[in-house]
């Protein structure tokens, strides 16, 4: 066979120039997380079945969907692209070990095998953004920062794609601290497409660290017509919506919008169930009664058990089972997520046994009001839990959790300690400053502690 | 009950010896020379008093040299003798020095911070912690340490300073900049001979690339800072490296002669200053002469010691340099002797993953076996700030492997590394013409010659 140039210039193995063009379009769909993207997967391998990185794509995109049944049929995809390759080109050949590591497990490998590429080939777009995504995945934050910049200089705004490098990099930068490069390059993606949510994702982290609520509902509001089209994705970015009011108390809109745009039906999509139970954990801490709501995120985290190797997701499907009556389902969890940890020999096998069971122990001890015992199995931790992946808006769910639990279980000094380092952290956070100045009271400083509501009820006007 | 000057409760003698306890903390916060001093007039007035001898133990440590940690111990056991009538907080110090001499760093550190909950004017347990999170490279931990207590200090609380310096040096390696040099000049206002908070602001001016300005803060202060103990000859390293950057080689090498070097000791900080810049100088082609004979003498006597892997790789450069391969070997031996005979340690796996091919790659530079650099950091680079040190002196390395990946002819790696460093240091002279080092050997002439155009830009500003 031979090969054809991609939208970028890279020689694919394919049967016609039309085959490849079918490819670029599934490309752009994955980039823009697109609903159709599966759908344009399998109009690329019906058009060319003899296409390996048609193959290979779908062997990632199947991993990368993470569930019990797209995880399953991942190896068919890979064997398939293997046989296929061989014909092919050198670099096709390294995507099929990397996707051969990932279905193994081996993150580590996979990643690089992906970097090793785009070191000849900085515009492989698809390595790039798998890379980006893996270092996202293992909480390799810093890689994923510099990842983007060792790629960034070989592209310009002629090189279909630009705008997907750029956004990835401001998610990198955001990541890293560096939020007002993330603004300038993730503004400057959504200029060339307003399609390009992860880069509009990337903007909406910045204004959460930030501590600017306001503009980053009115950043989220002015693209979502833009962005509806885009699945589940679209949801988390109505996530991050929730965020900005609940940095603002606004408590009945979060409920209100929970219901209505997060978690509108069941899902058993990873990114569903993390927003929801993310979402009802921080509304229960802040007091806020969530009704019955727990109990559907719980029946499908309860469908999950048996299923353990991305522990962020586990942890926040426990959230979910023991706050929403499915406490055996959480215990049988738990053992299976220790099963894994000591058996599995995968990338992510010591990331469960050092941080994803203890905190989902702690998880545990929290519902059942063993707060002094949740402080205990966090604290060790807390300072290694990036390893789960995720964002830091995300993980800090459990940051708040810690907190809370240390409050709960009497340890004043230290709820007081932590909360002094969250506002110096976040010092634009006014729930921080609210939780601060409770605390303050119950410590007996209550100079501190007026204070504390000064600078809240500053933060509120 | 005796009280120190902050409100921190001691078990002593009299009200003298927590006066003279007070004034050695106070001097080793400042880089006295007379903290010795200070110790044994403690021992004076109260030859008993257990936290004295808990701080000599502490400050064998803080020596990095195992030929003292035997002492470590035995002031350990002094104190231990007197345990009886301690107080909760000083039992806790006790238990985080017995730690410290059983090299298990983690527990040491967790005591401290634990400590610091209820005790948070205590600024030795502070200063202990910030150094340990310092040499494990727990950046954000690092950051947070001094948050948490900072609202325990204000200008009235004696040593309140040290704390901002402090403070600032976590905010500087967690890259929070503005921030950090704001407070780092309001610690060197309030006492100037503040070498620490200085210190700070220098990493500031470094890692932003303000050369000019780095070297007139340090000339501003250098009659405080003379005043130090070898503390100041880092400062005067810090200083170099700004010279460094503008290519002022003379300059370099005579503040190494006649600062940096002054005294040819075998503080492991003092060579670790000494074998960075002559390593910094050797990859830009300078010639050092006969300078690395003297630090391969005492570096000779300490391949057995490995207090920390950081150390260990900067005693391996003059061993490498000055091609004694025999002494190489038997470091690279011992090195992994002792991770293996101390697997409790919290070294021992940092030693393991990172140390080792760290010194590796050291010796391989040494002997000009380029592509072995290459091939043993590259794996490692992201994880080498487990071994501790600062962003600025680990850099040290990325230098080496970039530097390597251009002598081995590596040069799409080479453009890689390049690329990310011209975005991290985009006002680095050095790392554009290393670029057009590495764009000339790949056949973008123009590319080269822009990127030159650059670094002379830089230089001419």
């Amino acid at each position: 066979m031979r090969t054809y140039p991609d939208a970028r210039g890279l020689p694919l193995t394919a049967v016609a120039a039309s085959a490849v063009a079918a490819y670029d379009r599934a490309i752009d769909a994955y980039l823009a997380s697109a609903a159709d993207t599966g759908a344009r997967v399998e109009a690329v391998i019906l058009a060319d079945p003899g296409m390996p990185m048609a193959h290979c794509l779908e062997g990632y995109l199947l991993i990368l969907a993470g569930l019990p049944d797209t995880l399953r049929r991942a190896p068919a995809s890979l064997s398939a692209a293997r046989r296929r390759a061989e014909a092919g080109t050198a670099r096709e050949r390294a995507h099929v070990d990397a996707l051969a590591a990932w279905c193994a497990g081996d993150i580590r490998g996979t990643i690089d095998r992906l970097e090793a590429i785009l070191v000849e080939h900085p515009r492989d777009i698809l390595a790039f953004r798998i890379a980006h995504y893996l270092h996202f995945f293992i909480g390799d934050l810093f890689q994923m920062r510099d990842s983007a910049a060792r790629v960034i200089a070989r592209w310009d705004e002629s090189v279909p794609g630009y705008g997907y490098v750029l956004g990835c990099r401001a998610f990198g930068l955001e990541e890293t601290g560096d939020l007002a490069a993330a603004e300038r390059d993730g503004m400057r993606a959504i200029k060339i497409n307003e399609h390009d949510i992860w880069a509009g994702h990337a903007v909406a982290h910045v204004f959460e660290t930030a501590g600017r609520p306001l503009e980053g509902i009115a950043w989220i509001d002015r693209y979502r017509s833009a962005w509806e089209g885009h699945g589940t994705f679209a949801r988390h970015l109505l996530w991050h919506r929730c965020l900005y009011f609940l940095e603002m108390e606004k408590h009945d809109a979060v409920l209100d919008q929970y219901d209505t745009l997060v978690w509108t039906a069941s899902s058993e999509d990873n990114l569903d169930v993390a927003n929801a139970a993310s979402l009802l954990m921080r509304l229960e801490m802040l007091g806020v009664d969530v009704g019955r709501r727990w109990e559907a995120v719980a029946e499908v985290s309860a469908g999950r058990v048996g299923f353990h190797n991305r522990p962020f997701n586990d942890a926040h499907m426990m959230l979910a089972m023991v706050h929403g009556s499915r406490r055996n389902s959480a215990a049988r969890m738990l053992e299976e997520m220790r099963h894994y940890a000591s058996t599995a020999t995968t990338t992510v096998a010591p990331i469960m046994r050092e941080i994803g069971v203890p905190l989902c122990e702690a998880i545990t001890a929290y519902a059942e009001g063993a707060f002094g015992r949740a402080v205990d199995l966090m604290m060790p931790i807390r300072y290694r839990w990036y390893v789960l992946g995720g964002s830091w808006a995300q993980r800090d769910v459990f940051q708040r959790m810690l907190i809370e639990a240390a409050f709960a279980a009497g340890r004043l000094p230290l709820a007081r300690a932590l909360l002094a380092e969250r506002v110096a952290v976040m010092p634009r956070s006014l729930p921080s400053w609210r939780r601060y100045a409770t605390v303050l009271d119950a410590a007996g400083d209550p100079a501190a502690a007026s204070a504390a509501r000064r600078e809240a009820d500053r933060l509120a006007a | 009950m005796l009280m120190d000057s902050r409100g921190v409760a001691f078990t002593a003698a009299n009200q003298a010896a927590v006066d003279a306890f007070d004034k050695t903390v106070e001097a080793y916060l400042r880089f006295g020379r007379d903290t010795g001093d200070r110790l044994r007039q403690v021992a004076a007035v109260d030859p008993d008093m257990p936290m004295a001898h808990v701080l000599r133990g502490y400050f064998f440590h803080l020596m990095g040299n195992a030929a003292l940690q035997p002492r470590a111990r035995r002031a350990l056991e002094t104190a231990e003798a007197a345990s009886a009538r301690l107080l909760p907080r000083e039992r806790m110090h006790l238990a985080a020095l017995a730690a410290w001499c059983d090299g298990d760093l983690w527990r040491t550190v967790g005591i401290l911070e634990e400590l610091l909950i209820d005790h948070p004017r205590d600024v030795l347990a502070l200063k202990i912690a910030h150094f340990i999170h310092f040499y494990t490279g727990e950046v954000q931990h690092h950051r947070d340490s001094v948050a948490r207590v900072l609202y325990a200090w204000d200008e009235s609380v004696p040593g309140y300073g040290f704390v901002l310096g402090m403070r600032a040096f976590g905010l500087e390696e967690a890259g929070e900049y503005p921030e950090a040099e704001r407070l780092g000049r309001i610690a060197v206002g309030i006492a100037p001979a503040d070498a620490w908070a200085g210190h700070a602001v220098a990493h500031v001016m470094e890692m932003q690339g303000r050369h000019r300005e780095g070297i007139a803060w340090i000339a501003a202060h250098e009659a405080d800072w003379e005043q130090a103990n070898n503390f100041a000859y880092h400062l005067w390293w810090h200083q170099s490296l700004y010279h460094l950057a503008l290519e002022q080689h003379d300059a370099v090498l005579d503040l190494y002669d006649r600062r940096v070097r002054a005294d040819l000791s075998d503080d492991y900080l003092d060579i670790a200053n000494a074998t960075s810049l002559l390593l910094r100088l050797d990859m830009r082609g300078v010639d050092v002469g006969d300078r690395w004979i003297e630090l391969a003498d005492k570096a000779r006597t300490r391949i057995h010691d490995h207090i920390f892997p950081f150390i260990d790789a900067h005693f391996m450069m003059p061993l490498a340099a000055t091609g004694d391969r025999a002494r190489c070997e038997d470091f690279m031996v011992s090195m992994r002797g002792w991770a293996d005979a101390h697997r409790e340690a919290s070294m021992s796996p940092i030693v393991n993953e990172v140390g080792l091919p760290l010194s590796e790659a050291v010796y391989a530079y040494g002997t000009g076996d380029y592509g072995a650099v290459v091939d043993l950091l590259m794996p490692v680079r992201y994880r080498i700030q487990r071994v501790g040190g600062s962003h600025a002196q680990r850099d040290v390395f990325q230098q080496m492997l970039i530097e390597s990946a251009l002598r081995a002819g590596r040069a799409p790696i080479a453009r890689a590394l390049l690329t990310e460093r011209r975005a991290t240091k985009p006002f680095s002279p050095a790392a554009w013409k290393n670029y057009a080092r590495a764009l000339d050997s790949l056949g973008d002439a123009d590319g080269a010659a822009e990127a030159r155009r650059e670094a002379e830009a830089l230089l001419a500003a």
